[in-house]
């Protein structure tokens, strides 16, 4: 199965009896037994639990029940989402042997009851605190369009398994960018949820007042229908007809010419020329990072006063950086944040979609430790995530497209909306599917 | 005695975390925090330069 039929092809079939869960999650098994070492995408695989849930799923469609609207689909999450039974590692190697979780994460649990087969989760950046997915205990995901390259991160195994065809639904989550950053890079669609969106009970926290948790797809259809099964509540259809503008400034300051060369092609196709410079981007960016880093440190600082030599050494680093942040630099960015929040609203009484590039380039080498950032060289890794954490601070509900490429390495653009015009987000993407500028694209032969 | 910049803050500040610090790290992993902060103070420089009164008074005015 490398290129999966899709999540609605697949409850289809399933649904009527045409195919069987059990086959199905066999072949799913089968093919990742096979390939996963590749991508470095799953960190644990639930064999036999994944068939007794497949099991269920044919017994019910035998009995002539309906198992659900993801009937047999097979899905895996980010290693930081509770699984009933076993231990939530985050990424972290000192977290294996840990208590295990009492019952699923709740956003698991609703993809669970629509009928869905868990088949195992997958590699991130130690307690998701990267843009990489380089972990020295998993591994280093590799991204499946060009295996020398990363995915993305810190969900970069939930992308780079949907990219090559593992499975055709996971779920990542997204504090600064982790969903979009790896939807970019592997060419994948992916959704950062407005904040409170989404439940995030049972998931490892990071930066709790960032945190989101999102899906990542192949397609706008299944990240809808996917998208609103995990919201609990369907959108409320919109008629209206969007106004859209293209971000400037920071935006596309540093993106490379391939990246600005799709932006223009997007902005073309919809015939827009307005633009809205938000001007409050860098200190947006920085005040993410530090309210991340904060928050990070705080969350750590127990552990670490007595495990720290378990942890990622980068990721010690950056979180011990964090404990130490004084707190009048702390609140001074969290006053930031509340101004940029309602400075956001403001903006969106004039517009109702903004537009931007995920990145600034195509997924680097894994070996590429710098880009060119302001004229200098800078961290890749961690400059990946430049355009999604202004964003991240808004606390808006942002979609990372794949721009269709025909040759060549995924690029995302992001689209981001007002909390509540998520239908009219979905409508405008639905139009650039159909037109053929934004698809997901194959990996290489 | 005249009052202290942001970089003598932030020095004095790192300076009393590195006393903690060395109580409970190693000291080859002290360098690696230490970079991370420097990092950590570009972003704090360019969070304090904002003025947040004048961005609010422009705000309301548009």
């Amino acid at each position: 199965m490398i290129q999966p039929a899709s999540i609605i092809d697949i409850a289809k079939s399933v649904r009527t009896g045409s195919i069987k869960s059990t086959e199905l999650t066999k072949s799913v098994l089968d093919d990742i037994s096979r390939r996963n070492s590749d991508y470095v995408c799953f960190t644990r695989v639930f064999a036999e639990q994944a068939l007794a849930a497949a099991q269920a799923v044919d017994d019910q469609v035998a009995a002539g029940l309906d198992p659900g609207p993801l009937a047999g689909v097979p899905f895996a999450v980010k290693d930081l989402y509770d699984v009933a039974g076993l231990p939530t590692t985050a990424g972290a190697k000192m977290r294996v042997s840990s208590a295990p979780a009492t019952q699923d994460a709740v956003v698991v649990k609703r993809i669970k009851d629509a009928g869905a087969v868990l088949i195992g989760t997958l590699n991130m950046d130690e307690f998701a605190y990267g843009f990489a997915t380089v972990n020295p205990h998993f591994g280093t995901t590799r991204n499946p369009h060009d295996v020398t390259r990363l995915a993305g991160g810190s969900s970069g195994g939930s992308a780079a398994a949907v990219a090559a065809g593992l499975v055709p639904l996971t779920l990542g989550s997204d504090t600064n960018g982790s969903v979009r950053v790896p939807a970019a890079l592997c060419g994948l669609w992916g959704i950062r949820p407005a904040d409170g969106a989404i439940p995030v009970e049972g998931t490892f926290p990071f930066a709790e007042i960032l945190d989101t948790v999102g899906p990542f797809t192949r397609s706008l259809a299944e990240l809808e229908l996917v998208y609103e099964l995990i919201a609990g509540a369907p959108l409320i259809r919109s008629k209206s007809t969007p106004r859209v503008a293209k971000l400037e400034g920071w935006f596309t300051t540093n993106a490379s010419s391939e990246v600005l060369d799709a932006l223009a092609k997007v902005m073309s196709h919809l015939g827009v020329k307005d633009t809205v410079e938000l001007t409050e981007a860098k200190t947006a960016r920085s005040a993410s990072y530090l309210i991340t880093a904060a928050q990070g440190g705080s969350l750590h600082l127990e552990t670490m006063r007595t495990r720290a030599m378990e942890y990622d050494p980068a990721v010690r680093d950056r979180l011990l950086a964090g404990a130490v942040l004084p707190a009048a630099l702390y609140q001074k960015a969290m006053d930031f944040r509340s101004f940029y929040r309602a400075r956001i609203q403001q903006i969106f009484q004039h517009v109702d979609i903004l537009i931007a590039p995920t990145t600034p380039v195509v997924a680097p080498r894994i070996d590429q430790a710098t880009m060119l950032i302001d004229g200098q060289q800078a961290s890749a890794r961690a400059n990946l995530g430049i355009y999604t954490q202004p964003l991240s601070l808004a606390g808006i509900p942002v979609v990372s497209a794949p721009f269709h490429v025909a040759s060549g390495l995924p690029i995302g653009i992001q689209f981001a909306t007002a909390p509540g015009r998520e239908s009219m987000l979905f409508q405008l993407l639905r139009r650039l599917e159909k037109d053929g500028v934004l698809r997901s694209q194959s990996i290489p032969g | 005695m005249s009052p202290i910049n942001d970089d003598q803050r932030a020095s004095q500040h790192s300076f009393d975390v590195f006393g903690l610090l060395n109580l409970v790290l190693p000291s080859e992993c002290v360098a690696g925090v230490e970079a991370n902060m420097e990092l950590m103070k570009v972003h704090a420089r360019i969070v304090e330069a904002f003025d947040l009164t004048k961005a609010t008074h422009k705000a309301s005015e548009e």
